[in-house]
């Protein structure tokens, strides 16, 4: 049994290190090519946990060769355009100005009714509010909105709002993040005079502290309500 | 990004070598387990008459321990299945060779012969074990 435990620990950890040196993509749309081999990942691992007689090695080497092709396939896609097609295909409009383009929805193996189910995804309840819609590599729909049909935006009403922050965390779960510290170019007699004027009397009190480029803090301890703060700040610039 | 490249090219070359290695020692075991298997069984042929106190031992000892050294090693690689049908069959020999039985230690030799050649056949570099 102790080796069985051993034998999953390092199968799990080599996964987790093999996904996490493929990117983030692989966690998040996946390309055909992606999905493949993430299908053939899960089956691979598996078996030297099943099966004992199975050598670990067995189960290592090639899970590092799907990584090497995929980053090799990766890198054929990034620089040309002919493989990126072959590999990954291109996005397919499925509707234009003119309507649906049922040749191409009959290509994709896709029924009006996948459509609509795909728009519905996309907060899209009728086909008439629709500019374009394309199915992506990725098989996600992303569609194109008729102008009288999206969200207003700032610049349609005129006005000018101050552009959007990146707040950055400063603490979490009590715990100083010293990155993030120097980033701002921050203190912790800075932390410290936050904490007094919230009334937090210690670090570990403190569930999360982030702070924007304008010097607007958001500030919660633990089993308390959050608290937004805005203090003098001159490091907004750093990030 | 060209530096992600040169080290995905050394790691897949080192995997290339890696197997090479590996396929090298998996061959070179299995050659030199069947040459003692032919010696043990040149042995049991040529003394018929009293397997036991002779060097027909000796020469099963050999071959045995040669076994016992390279067996961790090649678990690393092989099924545990196919090795532990060797393991058994040197057991089955021994007993046979101790109990001076000229046929069934023959036998024991010949089925030996056979499941290393099967073990090796195998893990050969080859187009059927590919496909």
């Amino acid at each position: 049994m102790f080796i069985i435990l051993l034998r999953v620990a390092i199968i799990f950890l080599v996964v987790l290190l093999l996904i996490r040196l493929m990117g983030k993509r692989q966690i998040g749309e996946m390309q055909p090519f992606e999905l493949v081999i993430m299908l053939i990942f899960a089956d691979i691992a598996t078996m030297p946990m099943a099966d004992m007689s199975v050598p670990l090695l067995n189960a290592v080497i090639p899970l590092v060769t799907l990584v090497l092709l995929q980053f090799f396939l990766s890198f054929l896609a990034r620089k040309s355009l002919f493989f990126r097609k072959i590999i990954n295909g291109k996005p397919v409009v499925v509707i234009d100005p003119n309507g649906i383009i049922f040749e191409n929805l009959k290509a994709l193996n896709m029924t009006l009714d996948d459509l609509t189910e795909a728009l519905r995804g996309c907060n899209v309840a009728s086909f008439d509010e629709v500019q374009y819609a394309l199915i992506e590599t990725n098989g996600k729909a992303s569609v194109i909105l008729k102008a009288a049909n999206s969200p207003a935006t700032c610049q349609d009403l005129k006005l000018k709002p101050a552009e959007t922050t990146l707040p950055i965390l400063l603490i979490s779960d009590g715990k100083i993040n010293k990155e993030n510290l120097l980033l701002a170019k921050i203190d912790l007699n800075f932390i410290s005079n936050v904490l007094k004027k919230a009334k937090i009397k210690t670090l570990k009190d403190v569930l999360v502290m982030t702070i924007d480029n304008d010097g607007k803090v958001y500030l919660q301890a633990k089993k308390q309500s959050c608290q937004i703060l805005n203090v003098n700040f001159k490091g907004g610039e750093n990030w | 990004m060209v530096k992600k490249l040169i080290i995905c090219i050394i790691l897949f070359a080192s995997l290339i070598g890696f197997c090479s290695w590996e396929q090298y020692y998996i061959d070179v075991t299995l050659d030199k387990m069947l040459e003692h298997i032919s010696v043990v069984q040149a042995s049991i042929e040529n003394n018929e008459v009293d397997l036991f106190n002779n060097d027909t031992m000796l020469h099963f000892d050999k071959m045995q321990k040669y076994w016992e050294s390279r067996e961790a090693t090649m678990s690393m690689f092989i099924d545990h299945k196919n090795l532990s049908q060797i393991g058994q069959g040197i057991a089955r020999l021994k007993a046979s060779i101790e109990e001076n039985d000229y046929t069934l230690s023959i036998t024991e030799v010949y089925l030996l012969q056979e499941v290393t050649f099967v073990c090796q056949r195998i893990s050969t570099f080859n187009l059927h074990n590919i496909i």
